[in-house]
């Protein structure tokens, strides 16, 4: 059976029968993979086996004839290690893996797995602050998804201004212009960056970021819930 | 009792472990999470005590791991550890609902005395 | 002038986050052993109590230079091997301590460096206390710490060396972007602040010296490069 060589990212890991683990994996050219990894259970952890969380590695493996293949070596490349040294920021790194594993169900493409290793190499180096980074990843998701809101031009079809006050219609995807709203100009020129940007690090240095980044995560969380999972 | 302390500094883990020991638990000592994963693999702990401060792999990092393994799912963690709790005070909900962690004990805040009452609360009915 | 005193002085809070934050282990270490009331651990309460205490004292050594705006140390004729030598008596209780064996490895027969003597020692110390609390908690090092000198292209280094093959220029760049901030630094290879390593690294680099990761034989650690000292070349 052919031998097939690819990056990969480890979203999960799980028992199976008495010595085996099944490893749920992203990877850039073969989408979303689970793998057995035959006789590692409790042989020894694989935390130091270049298949352990927050890492990128090459794999090796065979495809297998139901949905399971079978994993046959790791080689870690670039494990991500300053991600784990703050409580917090590991806990945002294991929800982000857990957030794109729910919004990917159907096979995934590059651009997830470039995504989430982004996500890493933010987490590890960045300054940037974790309602910030996860209020992008988010809207990243959602942009992948193709449910990038409306913020050029409200519900009615006018321009968005900067003197008026918004409110977001779920419903249409789109701000209506709404005296009470509780979206401003800055907010939505946010989302925009927000949805726009390539890397949260480009955003840390806005004014005001986390404030903006608070204020638009409710909207942004609830749309993904929406609309992905 | 036997206790599975993940503790990287080798002299708090020789205090630690004479305290327990002559409190009539054993106890295994593991520096790092590889070596802790691998002493629950050759002897179920009936409690866990972990610092977070580990070389390489985190304690939170150990934890997922641990808790990816059925048969210790149930095994109580007590977390003994240098980092202050405000300092993950957002994610305690997460830790409590996803990793099973219950209690947090501050070292700078924690006699032996204190350590001791708190592992007493986990032991196993006769 | 005034961009280089704002400059240290930032040095010199992070440095002092980072030695705060460290002192935490030593001072937990005497407190919980004391709480045992073994009259037998009144040798380690006494090791450990001076390791601190020197921690201390080379930290403030180096943030004096820095709050007195004295940037620079005067550079002496010094024979390496000697400080090396007395840098290890002072290393050798707490290794002990800490079940990691200590050597003296010279590579050979070195003339004399120039460098600050008592900045060296002091530099040299702070990385082996680092280095020992370190050692052990990594995952698969042997307990062996050497201090060593070697040639090298540029001069003679002279440093610290074990197995730690985690110990990258990267680790080390990141390392000094993050102390004071993050609380393990030095994630790959110490589970603490690491305060020792940027003690040294501040003091060293008012010697006009630099810390890098260097390889002495198949050990890795951390070391420094040194001058000879010229004039005896010249007689």
């Amino acid at each position: 059976m052919k031998q097939i060589v690819t990056r990969a990212i480890v979203l999960g890991r799980t028992d199976f029968g008495e010595a085996d683990r099944i490893l749920t994996l992203l990877t850039p050219d073969y989408g979303k993979l689970r793998l057995m990894a035959k006789g590692v259970r409790r042989l020894k952890s694989k935390m130091a086996g270049g298949i352990e969380l927050f890492s990128v590695s090459d794999i090796t493996f065979i495809e297998g004839r139901g949905e399971v293949g079978t994993l046959i070596s790791t080689r870690l490349v670039k494990h991500y290690g300053h991600i784990a040294e703050n409580i917090d920021r590991t806990m945002l790194g294991y929800e982000l893996i857990k957030r794109l594993n729910y919004a990917t169900e159907d096979q995934p493409e590059t651009v997830y797995f470039d995504l989430l290793e982004g996500a890493f190499a933010t987490l590890d180096e960045s300054a940037a602050r974790d309602v910030l980074i996860k209020v992008w990843f988010d809207a990243q998701l959602l942009r992948l998804a193709g449910h990038t809101p409306n913020l050029t031009h409200e519900v009615a079809g006018a321009r968005l201004v900067p003197e008026n006050a918004y409110e977001f219609s779920f419903d249409d995807s789109a701000f209506r212009a709404d005296a009470n709203g509780n979206f401003t100009a800055a907010d939505i020129k946010f989302l925009r960056l927000v949805f726009g940007s390539t890397s949260p690090a480009a955003l840390a240095k806005i004014k005001d970021v986390s404030t903006l980044a608070e204020r638009a995560t409710p909207l942004v969380n609830f749309m993904r819930q929406q609309y992905i999972r | 009792m036997h206790i599975l302390f993940i503790e990287p500094d080798r002299l708090l883990a020789r205090t630690y472990r004479q305290a327990l020991e002559l409190a009539g638990h054993t106890v295994h000592v593991a520096a790092t999470a590889q070596a802790a994963v691998q002493a629950a693999d050759e002897q179920r702990p009936d409690v866990v005590i972990l610092e977070l401060q580990l070389v390489g792999h985190s304690g939170i990092e150990f934890l997922y791991e641990f808790r990816s393994y059925d048969d210790w799912q149930a095994v109580p963690v007590v977390v003994l550890s240098l980092v202050p709790p405000g300092e993950f005070a957002g994610s305690r909900q997460l830790l409590a609902e996803q990793l099973g962690v219950h209690n947090y004990l501050y070292k700078p805040h924690t006699s032996l005395a204190k350590l001791q009452r708190t592992i007493n609360q986990y032991t196993p009915v006769a | 002038m005034a961009e280089r005193t704002s400059v240290q002085a930032a040095l010199s809070e992070q440095l002092l986050l980072a030695v705060v934050e460290q002192l935490k282990l030593p001072l937990l270490q005497i407190a919980r052993r004391a709480e045992l009331g073994d009259a037998k651990t009144l040798p380690e309460i006494q090791t450990t109590a001076d390791a601190a205490v020197k921690l201390l004292d080379n930290y403030l050594f180096g943030a004096r230079l820095a709050l007195d705006g004295q940037y620079e140390l005067e550079l002496e004729p010094v024979s390496v091997a000697s400080v090396l030598y007395d840098s290890g008596q002072q290393l050798d209780a707490l290794a002990k301590l800490y079940g990691v064996e200590l050597e003296l490895s010279l590579g050979g027969k070195f003339g004399p460096v120039m460098a600050h003597r008592s900045g060296l020692q002091s530099a040299l110390v702070s990385l082996g206390y680092a280095m020992i609390e370190a050692l052990p908690a990594q995952e698969t090092s042997k307990l062996r710490l050497q201090l060593a000198a070697h040639r090298c292209r540029y001069g003679v280094v002279a440093g610290l060396y074990a197995d730690a093959d985690q110990l990258t220029t990267e680790a080390l760049r990141l390392g000094r972007r993050l102390h004071g901030q993050a609380r393990q630094p030095l994630t790959s290879v110490s589970h603490t602040s690491g305060a020792g390593v940027f003690v040294a690294d501040a003091i060293l680099q008012a010697m006009h010296a630099q810390l890098t990761v260097s390889k002495h034989h198949h050990l890795k650690g951390l070391g420094t490069v040194l001058q000879p000292n010229l004039q005896t070349q010249l007689v």
